[in-house]
Protein backbone atom coordinates (compact mmCIF):
# COMPACT_ATOMS: atom_id res chain seq x y z
CA UNK A 1 0.00 0.00 0.00
CA UNK A 2 3.17 2.43 1.24
CA UNK A 3 4.07 2.23 -2.85
CA UNK A 4 0.13 2.66 -4.48
CA UNK A 5 0.41 5.73 -1.85
CA UNK A 6 3.96 6.79 -3.62
CA UNK A 7 2.98 6.34 -6.59
CA UNK A 8 -0.48 8.45 -5.97
CA UNK A 9 1.46 11.12 -4.58
CA UNK A 10 3.71 11.18 -7.52
CA UNK A 11 0.65 11.66 -9.93
CA UNK A 12 -0.45 14.90 -11.56
CA UNK A 13 -2.67 16.40 -10.04
CA UNK A 14 -6.46 16.89 -10.89
CA UNK A 15 -7.49 20.57 -12.27
CA UNK A 16 -9.49 22.46 -10.68
CA UNK A 17 -13.24 22.09 -10.98
CA UNK A 18 -14.53 24.53 -13.89
CA UNK A 19 -17.92 25.97 -12.72
CA UNK A 20 -21.14 25.72 -14.29
CA UNK A 21 -21.41 26.98 -17.51
CA UNK A 22 -24.64 28.97 -16.19
CA UNK A 23 -23.26 30.71 -13.86
CA UNK A 24 -20.45 31.61 -16.24
CA UNK A 25 -22.64 32.97 -18.90
CA UNK A 26 -24.79 35.00 -16.16
CA UNK A 27 -21.27 36.56 -15.12
CA UNK A 28 -19.41 37.62 -18.10
CA UNK A 29 -22.33 38.10 -20.60
CA UNK A 30 -22.23 42.03 -20.13
CA UNK A 31 -18.56 42.18 -20.22
CA UNK A 32 -18.11 39.81 -23.88
CA UNK A 33 -21.25 41.76 -25.29
CA UNK A 34 -19.20 45.32 -23.88
CA UNK A 35 -16.26 44.03 -25.85
CA UNK A 36 -17.86 43.34 -28.88
CA UNK A 37 -19.90 46.28 -29.04
CA UNK A 38 -16.62 48.50 -28.36
CA UNK A 39 -14.46 46.24 -31.05
CA UNK A 40 -17.35 46.57 -33.89
CA UNK A 41 -18.72 49.64 -33.44
CA UNK A 42 -22.02 47.75 -34.42
CA UNK A 43 -24.08 46.80 -31.42
CA UNK A 44 -26.43 44.64 -33.91
CA UNK A 45 -23.40 42.88 -35.08
CA UNK A 46 -22.10 42.99 -31.22
CA UNK A 47 -25.44 40.48 -30.03
CA UNK A 48 -25.01 38.26 -32.69
CA UNK A 49 -21.68 37.64 -32.25
CA UNK A 50 -22.36 37.55 -28.46
CA UNK A 51 -24.60 34.84 -29.03
CA UNK A 52 -22.75 32.88 -31.03
CA UNK A 53 -19.14 33.43 -28.30
CA UNK A 54 -21.54 31.47 -25.87
CA UNK A 55 -22.17 29.20 -27.94
CA UNK A 56 -18.80 27.69 -29.34
CA UNK A 57 -17.58 28.69 -25.37
CA UNK A 58 -20.81 25.80 -24.06
CA UNK A 59 -18.93 23.36 -27.09
CA UNK A 60 -15.61 23.90 -25.83
CA UNK A 61 -16.54 24.21 -22.24
CA UNK A 62 -14.71 20.95 -21.61
CA UNK A 63 -11.62 21.79 -22.87
CA UNK A 64 -11.10 25.29 -20.22
CA UNK A 65 -8.28 24.76 -18.05
CA UNK A 66 -8.76 27.83 -15.28
CA UNK A 67 -5.09 27.56 -14.75
CA UNK A 68 -3.85 28.86 -18.06
CA UNK A 69 -6.13 31.99 -17.65
CA UNK A 70 -9.47 33.27 -16.55
CA UNK A 71 -12.90 32.73 -17.82
CA UNK A 72 -13.21 36.06 -18.29
CA UNK A 73 -10.10 35.99 -20.72
CA UNK A 74 -10.63 32.79 -22.20
CA UNK A 75 -14.17 33.93 -23.61
CA UNK A 76 -12.59 37.44 -24.94
CA UNK A 77 -10.26 34.99 -26.60
CA UNK A 78 -13.76 33.29 -28.41
CA UNK A 79 -15.21 36.60 -28.52
CA UNK A 80 -12.30 37.73 -30.73
CA UNK A 81 -12.12 35.19 -33.01
CA UNK A 82 -15.85 34.84 -34.04
CA UNK A 83 -15.19 38.81 -34.80
CA UNK A 84 -12.07 38.17 -36.80
CA UNK A 85 -14.20 35.73 -38.49
CA UNK A 86 -16.99 38.25 -39.48
CA UNK A 87 -14.52 40.79 -40.74
CA UNK A 88 -12.73 38.27 -43.65
CA UNK A 89 -15.97 36.97 -44.58
CA UNK A 90 -17.23 40.79 -45.02
CA UNK A 91 -13.72 41.52 -46.93
CA UNK A 92 -14.14 38.44 -49.02
CA UNK A 93 -17.74 40.13 -49.91
CA UNK A 94 -16.42 43.60 -50.41
CA UNK A 95 -14.26 42.37 -53.02
CA UNK A 96 -16.80 39.93 -55.02
CA UNK A 97 -19.38 42.84 -54.57
CA UNK A 98 -16.15 45.52 -55.88
CA UNK A 99 -17.00 47.34 -53.11
CA UNK A 100 -14.19 49.67 -51.37
CA UNK A 101 -14.49 50.35 -47.52
CA UNK A 102 -13.61 54.03 -48.60
CA UNK A 103 -17.18 54.47 -49.38
CA UNK A 104 -19.23 56.91 -46.96
CA UNK A 105 -19.49 55.46 -43.49
CA UNK A 106 -23.03 54.66 -42.53
CA UNK A 107 -24.33 56.13 -38.91
CA UNK A 108 -25.00 53.35 -36.59
CA UNK A 109 -25.99 53.24 -33.18
CA UNK A 110 -24.41 54.39 -30.87
CA UNK A 111 -21.94 52.64 -28.50
CA UNK A 112 -23.33 53.03 -25.41
CA UNK A 113 -25.61 55.88 -23.23
CA UNK A 114 -23.30 58.38 -20.99
CA UNK A 115 -20.87 58.88 -23.69
CA UNK A 116 -20.29 62.49 -25.13
CA UNK A 117 -20.77 62.64 -29.17
CA UNK A 118 -17.00 63.63 -29.17
CA UNK A 119 -15.86 60.39 -27.82
CA UNK A 120 -18.41 58.54 -29.28
CA UNK A 121 -17.27 60.30 -33.05
CA UNK A 122 -13.55 59.77 -31.44
CA UNK A 123 -14.21 55.98 -31.14
CA UNK A 124 -15.37 55.73 -34.33
CA UNK A 125 -12.77 56.90 -36.18
CA UNK A 126 -10.87 53.85 -34.56
CA UNK A 127 -9.14 51.55 -36.35
CA UNK A 128 -10.98 48.21 -34.50
CA UNK A 129 -7.07 46.85 -34.03
CA UNK A 130 -6.99 50.31 -31.83
CA UNK A 131 -10.81 49.88 -30.02
CA UNK A 132 -10.09 46.92 -28.93
CA UNK A 133 -7.17 47.35 -26.40
CA UNK A 134 -8.73 50.44 -25.23
CA UNK A 135 -11.97 48.59 -24.16
CA UNK A 136 -9.73 45.34 -23.00
CA UNK A 137 -7.87 47.61 -20.65
CA UNK A 138 -10.23 50.64 -19.83
CA UNK A 139 -13.43 49.56 -20.15
CA UNK A 140 -13.24 45.54 -18.98
CA UNK A 141 -9.83 46.62 -16.54
CA UNK A 142 -8.31 43.37 -17.80
CA UNK A 143 -4.12 43.70 -16.91
CA UNK A 144 -1.64 43.93 -19.64
CA UNK A 145 -0.86 40.42 -19.55
CA UNK A 146 -4.62 38.82 -19.52
CA UNK A 147 -5.03 41.76 -22.65
CA UNK A 148 -1.97 40.03 -24.44
CA UNK A 149 -3.09 36.59 -24.36
CA UNK A 150 -6.69 38.13 -25.83
CA UNK A 151 -4.95 39.82 -28.72
CA UNK A 152 -1.98 37.21 -29.03
CA UNK A 153 0.96 39.54 -28.60
CA UNK A 154 3.39 40.42 -26.28
CA UNK A 155 2.96 42.16 -23.13
CA UNK A 156 5.32 45.14 -24.40
CA UNK A 157 3.60 45.22 -27.49
CA UNK A 158 0.23 45.18 -26.19
CA UNK A 159 1.30 48.09 -24.00
CA UNK A 160 2.11 49.97 -27.03
CA UNK A 161 -0.70 49.47 -28.69
CA UNK A 162 -2.69 50.95 -25.84
CA UNK A 163 -0.75 54.09 -25.22
CA UNK A 164 -0.75 54.87 -29.00
CA UNK A 165 -4.45 53.98 -29.38
CA UNK A 166 -4.92 56.01 -26.32
CA UNK A 167 -3.15 58.84 -27.48
CA UNK A 168 -4.90 58.69 -30.65
CA UNK A 169 -8.19 58.81 -29.14
CA UNK A 170 -7.31 61.94 -27.45
CA UNK A 171 -6.09 63.43 -30.45
CA UNK A 172 -9.49 62.74 -32.40
CA UNK A 173 -11.27 63.96 -29.61
CA UNK A 174 -9.83 67.03 -29.56
CA UNK A 175 -9.89 67.36 -33.62
CA UNK A 176 -13.54 66.80 -32.94
CA UNK A 177 -14.31 68.85 -30.34
CA UNK A 178 -12.30 71.90 -32.10
CA UNK A 179 -14.80 71.05 -34.91
CA UNK B 1 -2.93 72.63 -30.24
CA UNK B 2 -0.29 69.82 -29.92
CA UNK B 3 -0.88 66.76 -30.05
CA UNK B 4 -0.54 65.19 -27.17
CA UNK B 5 2.61 63.22 -25.65
CA UNK B 6 2.56 59.88 -25.29
CA UNK B 7 2.85 58.77 -21.93
CA UNK B 8 5.34 55.50 -20.59
CA UNK B 9 3.18 52.40 -20.08
CA UNK B 10 3.97 52.41 -16.48
CA UNK B 11 2.38 55.98 -15.77
CA UNK B 12 -0.29 54.37 -17.71
CA UNK B 13 -0.97 51.24 -15.51
CA UNK B 14 -1.01 53.61 -12.66
CA UNK B 15 -2.97 56.08 -13.65
CA UNK B 16 -5.44 53.20 -14.83
CA UNK B 17 -5.50 52.14 -11.02
CA UNK B 18 -6.27 55.62 -9.71
CA UNK B 19 -3.26 57.07 -9.08
CA UNK B 20 -3.08 61.07 -8.95
CA UNK B 21 -2.68 62.54 -12.32
CA UNK B 22 0.59 65.08 -12.51
CA UNK B 23 0.00 66.78 -15.51
CA UNK B 24 -3.36 68.17 -17.90
CA UNK B 25 -2.52 65.05 -20.14
CA UNK B 26 -2.96 62.62 -17.26
CA UNK B 27 -5.59 64.29 -16.34
CA UNK B 28 -7.19 63.96 -19.95
CA UNK B 29 -6.34 59.97 -19.90
CA UNK B 30 -8.08 59.92 -16.24
CA UNK B 31 -11.27 61.85 -17.49
CA UNK B 32 -11.58 59.24 -20.59
CA UNK B 33 -11.18 56.24 -18.95
CA UNK B 34 -14.05 56.84 -16.37
CA UNK B 35 -16.24 58.24 -19.33
CA UNK B 36 -15.68 54.76 -21.05
CA UNK B 37 -16.09 52.85 -17.91
CA UNK B 38 -19.10 54.78 -16.40
CA UNK B 39 -21.14 54.64 -20.12
CA UNK B 40 -23.61 51.51 -19.25
CA UNK B 41 -23.87 48.48 -22.55
CA UNK B 42 -26.73 47.01 -21.23
CA UNK B 43 -26.80 43.51 -23.10
CA UNK B 44 -30.54 43.04 -24.98
CA UNK B 45 -33.27 41.04 -23.62
CA UNK B 46 -32.91 38.71 -26.59
CA UNK B 47 -29.42 38.10 -25.62
CA UNK B 48 -30.00 37.51 -22.12
CA UNK B 49 -32.47 35.15 -23.11
CA UNK B 50 -30.42 33.50 -25.81
CA UNK B 51 -27.65 33.17 -23.86
CA UNK B 52 -29.42 31.71 -20.73
CA UNK B 53 -31.06 29.11 -22.99
CA UNK B 54 -27.64 28.11 -23.63
CA UNK B 55 -26.31 27.70 -19.76
CA UNK B 56 -29.44 26.20 -19.49
CA UNK B 57 -28.40 22.66 -20.76
CA UNK B 58 -27.09 20.07 -19.36
CA UNK B 59 -23.38 20.23 -18.75
CA UNK B 60 -22.62 16.20 -17.67
CA UNK B 61 -19.45 16.52 -15.42
CA UNK B 62 -16.63 15.01 -16.69
CA UNK B 63 -15.89 12.11 -13.75
CA UNK B 64 -12.00 11.02 -13.30
CA UNK B 65 -11.19 8.40 -11.53
CA UNK B 66 -8.88 9.02 -8.41
CA UNK B 67 -5.12 9.14 -8.60
CA UNK B 68 -5.01 6.05 -6.06
CA UNK B 69 -7.40 3.64 -8.23
CA UNK B 70 -5.00 4.73 -11.25
CA UNK B 71 -1.35 4.09 -9.21
CA UNK B 72 -3.46 0.93 -8.29
CA UNK B 73 -4.05 -0.11 -12.47
CA UNK B 74 -1.14 0.92 -13.40
CA UNK B 75 0.80 -1.22 -10.87
CA UNK B 76 -1.38 -4.29 -11.90
CA UNK B 77 -0.86 -3.73 -15.22
CA UNK B 78 2.79 -4.15 -14.95
CA UNK B 79 2.94 -7.09 -13.26
CA UNK B 80 0.62 -8.65 -15.75
CA UNK B 81 3.03 -7.39 -18.70
CA UNK B 82 6.21 -8.79 -16.46
CA UNK B 83 4.73 -12.25 -16.38
CA UNK B 84 3.37 -12.90 -19.94
CA UNK B 85 6.80 -11.66 -20.66
CA UNK B 86 8.30 -13.90 -18.71
CA UNK B 87 6.39 -16.89 -19.68
CA UNK B 88 7.23 -15.93 -23.33
CA UNK B 89 10.45 -15.74 -23.03
CA UNK B 90 10.36 -19.32 -21.44
CA UNK B 91 8.43 -20.13 -24.21
CA UNK B 92 10.99 -19.29 -26.52
CA UNK B 93 13.66 -20.88 -24.85
CA UNK B 94 11.73 -24.31 -24.56
CA UNK B 95 11.23 -23.68 -27.86
CA UNK B 96 14.36 -23.49 -28.94
CA UNK B 97 16.42 -25.80 -27.17
CA UNK B 98 13.46 -28.18 -29.00
CA UNK B 99 14.85 -27.48 -32.19
CA UNK B 100 18.39 -27.63 -31.21
CA UNK B 101 17.61 -31.50 -30.44
CA UNK B 102 16.17 -31.82 -33.67
CA UNK B 103 12.28 -31.67 -31.83
CA UNK B 104 11.39 -29.45 -34.79
CA UNK B 105 11.88 -28.84 -38.69
CA UNK B 106 14.85 -27.05 -39.01
CA UNK B 107 15.35 -25.64 -42.81
CA UNK B 108 17.43 -28.23 -44.79
CA UNK B 109 19.95 -27.72 -46.87
CA UNK B 110 20.42 -30.53 -49.51
CA UNK B 111 23.11 -30.77 -51.55
CA UNK B 112 21.38 -33.10 -53.94
CA UNK B 113 17.68 -32.44 -55.42
CA UNK B 114 15.56 -34.87 -53.12
CA UNK B 115 13.31 -37.33 -54.76
CA UNK B 116 9.74 -36.48 -54.48
CA UNK B 117 9.39 -40.38 -52.04
CA UNK B 118 11.96 -38.58 -49.87
CA UNK B 119 10.05 -34.96 -49.74
CA UNK B 120 7.04 -37.07 -49.01
CA UNK B 121 9.08 -39.08 -45.88
CA UNK B 122 10.47 -36.06 -44.95
CA UNK B 123 7.21 -33.59 -44.46
CA UNK B 124 5.48 -36.43 -42.77
CA UNK B 125 8.09 -36.67 -40.07
CA UNK B 126 8.42 -32.96 -39.58
CA UNK B 127 4.74 -32.59 -39.17
CA UNK B 128 3.61 -35.47 -36.95
CA UNK B 129 3.40 -34.39 -33.35
CA UNK B 130 6.68 -35.99 -31.32
CA UNK B 131 6.94 -36.50 -27.62
CA UNK B 132 9.19 -34.86 -26.25
CA UNK B 133 10.81 -38.09 -24.77
CA UNK B 134 11.51 -39.60 -27.85
CA UNK B 135 12.91 -36.94 -30.43
CA UNK B 136 12.32 -37.38 -34.13
CA UNK B 137 15.48 -36.65 -36.36
CA UNK B 138 15.80 -35.43 -39.75
CA UNK B 139 16.46 -38.94 -40.69
CA UNK B 140 13.87 -40.15 -42.14
CA UNK B 141 11.77 -42.93 -40.20
CA UNK B 142 12.59 -46.64 -41.43
CA UNK B 143 10.29 -46.96 -44.05
CA UNK B 144 11.31 -50.59 -45.88
CA UNK B 145 13.48 -48.39 -48.49
CA UNK B 146 16.93 -48.36 -49.18
CA UNK B 147 18.01 -44.61 -48.57
CA UNK B 148 21.63 -42.91 -48.51
CA UNK B 149 21.75 -40.62 -45.04
CA UNK B 150 24.25 -38.09 -44.86
CA UNK B 151 24.29 -35.79 -41.99
CA UNK B 152 26.28 -32.86 -40.51
CA UNK B 153 25.96 -31.72 -36.87
CA UNK B 154 27.70 -28.50 -35.70
CA UNK B 155 28.10 -27.93 -31.91
CA UNK B 156 29.61 -25.12 -29.98
CA UNK B 157 31.40 -26.26 -26.46
CA UNK B 158 32.79 -23.76 -24.41
CA UNK B 159 36.81 -24.57 -23.87
CA UNK B 160 38.94 -27.23 -25.70
CA UNK B 161 39.16 -29.15 -22.26
CA UNK B 162 35.25 -30.21 -23.52
CA UNK B 163 36.43 -30.51 -27.17
CA UNK B 164 38.60 -33.60 -26.28
CA UNK B 165 35.86 -35.09 -23.85
CA UNK B 166 33.17 -34.63 -26.49
CA UNK B 167 35.13 -36.42 -29.00
CA UNK B 168 35.90 -39.35 -26.72
CA UNK B 169 32.18 -39.42 -25.60
CA UNK B 170 30.82 -38.90 -29.38
CA UNK B 171 33.56 -42.00 -29.96
CA UNK B 172 31.88 -43.85 -27.22
CA UNK B 173 28.61 -43.47 -28.19
CA UNK B 174 29.02 -44.15 -31.53
CA UNK B 175 30.63 -48.04 -30.89
CA UNK B 176 27.60 -48.19 -28.03
CA UNK B 177 25.19 -48.14 -30.81
CA UNK B 178 27.18 -50.33 -33.40
CA UNK B 179 28.84 -47.81 -35.62
CA UNK B 180 32.44 -47.34 -36.67
CA UNK B 181 34.61 -44.21 -36.18
CA UNK B 182 35.85 -43.67 -39.91
CA UNK B 183 38.02 -40.28 -39.43
CA UNK B 184 38.86 -38.36 -36.23
CA UNK B 185 40.57 -34.91 -36.42
CA UNK B 186 41.39 -33.14 -32.67
CA UNK B 187 43.08 -30.06 -33.01
CA UNK B 188 43.28 -27.99 -29.54
CA UNK B 189 45.32 -24.48 -28.63
CA UNK B 190 45.23 -23.21 -25.48
CA UNK B 191 41.41 -22.70 -24.36
CA UNK B 192 40.42 -22.94 -28.22
CA UNK B 193 39.51 -25.77 -29.90
CA UNK B 194 37.56 -28.00 -32.84
CA UNK B 195 37.31 -31.26 -33.46
CA UNK B 196 36.12 -33.36 -36.63
CA UNK B 197 34.65 -36.73 -36.20
CA UNK B 198 33.47 -39.07 -38.81
CA UNK B 199 30.70 -41.75 -38.23
CA UNK B 200 29.05 -44.18 -39.82
CA UNK B 201 26.00 -45.37 -37.35
CA UNK B 202 23.43 -48.18 -38.44
CA UNK B 203 20.63 -46.43 -39.71
CA UNK B 204 18.42 -48.17 -37.29
CA UNK B 205 20.40 -46.43 -34.50
CA UNK B 206 20.50 -43.01 -36.16
CA UNK B 207 17.13 -41.45 -33.96
CA UNK B 208 19.37 -42.25 -30.96
CA UNK B 209 22.85 -41.76 -31.91
CA UNK B 210 21.40 -38.06 -33.01
CA UNK B 211 20.02 -37.34 -29.48
CA UNK B 212 23.17 -38.44 -27.58
CA UNK B 213 25.40 -36.55 -29.62
CA UNK B 214 23.12 -33.27 -29.84
CA UNK B 215 23.68 -33.36 -25.68
CA UNK B 216 27.45 -32.88 -25.91
CA UNK B 217 27.30 -29.25 -27.06
CA UNK B 218 25.38 -26.34 -28.24
CA UNK B 219 23.80 -27.33 -31.64
CA UNK B 220 24.84 -24.07 -33.73
CA UNK B 221 24.10 -26.15 -37.31
CA UNK B 222 22.51 -29.20 -38.64
CA UNK B 223 22.06 -30.79 -42.10
CA UNK B 224 20.72 -33.83 -43.42
CA UNK B 225 20.85 -35.36 -47.23
CA UNK B 226 19.23 -38.40 -48.20
CA UNK B 227 18.88 -39.91 -51.63
CA UNK B 228 16.66 -43.01 -51.98
CA UNK B 229 18.61 -46.05 -53.85
CA UNK B 230 15.66 -48.49 -53.63
CA UNK B 231 15.24 -48.21 -57.51
CA UNK B 232 18.87 -48.70 -58.21
CA UNK B 233 18.77 -51.55 -56.06
CA UNK B 234 15.73 -53.44 -57.15
CA UNK B 235 17.21 -53.30 -60.36
CA UNK B 236 20.44 -54.51 -59.70
CA UNK B 237 18.49 -57.62 -57.68
CA UNK B 238 16.51 -58.20 -60.41
CA UNK B 239 19.08 -58.42 -62.48
CA UNK B 240 21.08 -60.66 -60.38
CA UNK B 241 17.95 -63.04 -60.48
CA UNK B 242 17.61 -62.84 -64.36
CA UNK B 243 21.63 -63.89 -64.29
CA UNK B 244 20.67 -66.76 -61.13
CA UNK B 245 18.15 -68.25 -63.99
CA UNK B 246 20.14 -68.12 -67.14
CA UNK B 247 22.70 -69.78 -65.09
CA UNK B 248 20.27 -72.57 -64.29
CA UNK B 249 19.17 -72.80 -68.13
CA UNK B 250 22.86 -73.08 -69.20
CA UNK B 251 24.05 -76.01 -66.60
CA UNK B 252 20.97 -77.48 -67.15
CA UNK B 253 22.07 -77.31 -71.03
CA UNK B 254 25.12 -78.97 -70.10
CA UNK B 255 24.34 -81.84 -68.05
CA UNK B 256 21.84 -82.86 -70.47
CA UNK B 257 24.41 -84.58 -72.70
CA UNK B 258 22.71 -83.41 -76.25
CA UNK B 259 25.30 -80.88 -76.91
CA UNK B 260 28.23 -81.39 -79.71
CA UNK B 261 31.72 -79.97 -78.53
CA UNK B 262 31.36 -76.97 -80.17
CA UNK B 263 28.14 -76.48 -78.82
CA UNK B 264 29.29 -77.49 -75.29
CA UNK B 265 32.18 -75.04 -75.83
CA UNK B 266 30.36 -72.24 -76.63
CA UNK B 267 27.83 -72.86 -73.70
CA UNK B 268 31.03 -73.26 -71.19
CA UNK B 269 31.98 -69.46 -72.68
CA UNK B 270 28.38 -68.45 -72.03
CA UNK B 271 28.01 -69.79 -68.58
CA UNK B 272 31.37 -68.01 -67.59
CA UNK B 273 30.29 -64.56 -68.61
CA UNK B 274 27.12 -65.11 -67.02
CA UNK B 275 28.90 -66.01 -63.82
CA UNK B 276 31.34 -62.96 -63.98
CA UNK B 277 28.29 -60.89 -64.68
CA UNK B 278 26.63 -62.00 -61.79
CA UNK B 279 29.40 -61.21 -59.68
CA UNK B 280 29.64 -57.96 -60.43
CA UNK B 281 25.46 -57.52 -59.99
CA UNK B 282 26.05 -58.81 -56.24
CA UNK B 283 29.17 -56.47 -55.92
CA UNK B 284 27.04 -53.98 -56.86
CA UNK B 285 24.31 -54.67 -55.09
CA UNK B 286 26.35 -55.26 -51.92
CA UNK B 287 27.64 -51.42 -52.87
CA UNK B 288 24.29 -50.22 -51.75
CA UNK B 289 23.30 -52.46 -49.23
CA UNK B 290 26.52 -51.27 -47.50
CA UNK B 291 25.18 -47.42 -47.79
CA UNK B 292 21.84 -47.82 -46.98
CA UNK B 293 22.14 -49.65 -44.04
CA UNK B 294 24.98 -47.34 -42.25
CA UNK B 295 24.45 -43.33 -41.99
CA UNK B 296 27.17 -41.28 -42.54
CA UNK B 297 27.57 -38.47 -39.74
CA UNK B 298 30.35 -35.97 -39.54
CA UNK B 299 30.18 -34.18 -35.94
CA UNK B 300 32.13 -30.99 -35.82
CA UNK B 301 32.95 -29.52 -32.56
CA UNK B 302 34.22 -25.77 -32.04
CA UNK B 303 34.73 -23.32 -28.99
CA UNK B 304 33.70 -19.68 -29.70
CA UNK B 305 35.65 -17.57 -31.18
CA UNK B 306 38.13 -15.50 -28.89
CA UNK B 307 36.89 -12.05 -27.48
CA UNK B 308 33.26 -12.70 -28.17
CA UNK B 309 31.49 -13.54 -24.39
CA UNK B 310 29.59 -16.03 -24.04
CA UNK B 311 26.47 -14.72 -22.90
CA UNK B 312 23.99 -16.31 -20.68
CA UNK B 313 20.91 -17.52 -21.43
CA UNK B 314 19.25 -17.24 -17.54
CA UNK B 315 19.24 -15.52 -14.28
CA UNK B 316 19.96 -11.75 -13.62
CA UNK B 317 22.90 -11.83 -16.45
CA UNK B 318 20.84 -13.26 -19.37
CA UNK B 319 17.87 -10.26 -18.06
CA UNK B 320 20.43 -7.85 -18.41
CA UNK B 321 22.46 -8.95 -21.58
CA UNK B 322 18.51 -8.96 -23.05
CA UNK B 323 17.66 -5.84 -21.95
CA UNK B 324 21.61 -4.26 -23.33
CA UNK B 325 19.78 -6.22 -26.45
CA UNK B 326 16.52 -3.75 -26.43
CA UNK B 327 18.00 -0.37 -25.45
CA UNK B 328 20.83 -0.59 -28.30
CA UNK B 329 18.10 -1.77 -30.56
CA UNK B 330 15.78 1.16 -29.02
CA UNK B 331 18.77 3.18 -29.22
CA UNK B 332 19.72 3.02 -32.82
CA UNK B 333 15.67 3.09 -33.86
CA UNK B 334 15.42 6.14 -32.24
CA UNK B 335 18.89 7.74 -33.95
CA UNK B 336 17.55 6.43 -37.47
CA UNK B 337 13.99 8.48 -36.63
CA UNK B 338 15.96 11.59 -35.43
CA UNK B 339 17.85 11.61 -38.13
CA UNK B 340 14.97 11.23 -40.87
CA UNK B 341 12.36 13.00 -39.10
CA UNK B 342 14.66 15.96 -38.01
CA UNK B 343 14.71 17.84 -41.14
CA UNK B 344 10.91 17.33 -41.90
CA UNK B 345 10.23 19.13 -38.38
CA UNK B 346 12.46 21.86 -39.12
CA UNK B 347 10.59 21.94 -42.65
CA UNK B 348 6.82 22.17 -40.56
CA UNK B 349 8.79 24.75 -37.87
CA UNK B 350 9.46 27.38 -40.58
CA UNK B 351 5.71 26.72 -42.39
CA UNK B 352 4.30 27.17 -38.90
CA UNK B 353 6.09 30.13 -38.33
CA UNK B 354 5.63 31.44 -41.24
CA UNK B 355 1.69 30.52 -41.92
CA UNK B 356 1.62 32.42 -38.11
CA UNK B 357 3.30 35.72 -39.59
CA UNK B 358 0.49 35.31 -42.88
CA UNK B 359 -1.66 34.83 -40.36
CA UNK B 360 -0.79 37.93 -38.17
CA UNK B 361 -0.55 40.65 -41.54
CA UNK B 362 -4.23 39.49 -42.52
CA UNK B 363 -5.47 39.96 -38.64
CA UNK B 364 -3.63 43.32 -38.78
CA UNK B 365 -4.58 44.51 -42.27
CA UNK B 366 -8.04 43.54 -40.82
CA UNK B 367 -8.29 45.35 -37.94
CA UNK B 368 -6.69 48.27 -39.88
CA UNK B 369 -9.49 48.50 -42.27
CA UNK B 370 -12.19 50.80 -41.68
CA UNK B 371 -15.34 48.60 -41.12
CA UNK B 372 -18.35 49.60 -42.56
CA UNK B 373 -20.47 51.93 -39.52
CA UNK B 374 -16.85 53.53 -38.78
CA UNK B 375 -15.32 56.48 -40.31
CA UNK B 376 -11.51 55.03 -39.07
CA UNK B 377 -8.41 56.07 -41.14
CA UNK B 378 -5.43 54.29 -41.13
CA UNK B 379 -2.82 56.31 -39.26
Amino acid sequence: MDVVNALAETWPRRAPLRRPFGDVAREHLEDVYRYLVFFTADPVLAEDLTGETFEKAFRSWKRFDPRRGSERTWLCQLARSKALDHFRLEARRRRRENRSASEPPQTGEPFAEGISAELEAALRSLTAGEREVVVLRVVLELDAVAAARVLGISRSACSMRFARALQKLEERMEAHAVA
Amino acid sequence: MPSPELVASSRLEALLAGAFPETQAEARLQGLARELRGAPVPAPSSLRERVAGIGAAAQPRVRRPSRRLVAVLALTILVLFACTFAALRLTAKSRTASENLGLAPVPRHTERDVPPAIEKDLSQIESSPVPLSRPATLAPAPSGRAQDIDMWIDLRVQDADQVSSASQDAVRITRELGGVVTSSTVDTHGTQGRAQLTLRIPVGNLDDAVFRLAQLGTVTAQRTNTQDLQAPLDHVSQRIAELRSKIRIELARLASGQLDPAEELEARIHLENLRRNLREAKAARDVIVSKTSMADLTLRLSTPAPGAPEKSESGVSGAVDRAGDFLRGAGAVAVFLTLVLSPLLVLAAIAWALLRARNRRIEARLLDEPQPGTSARSS
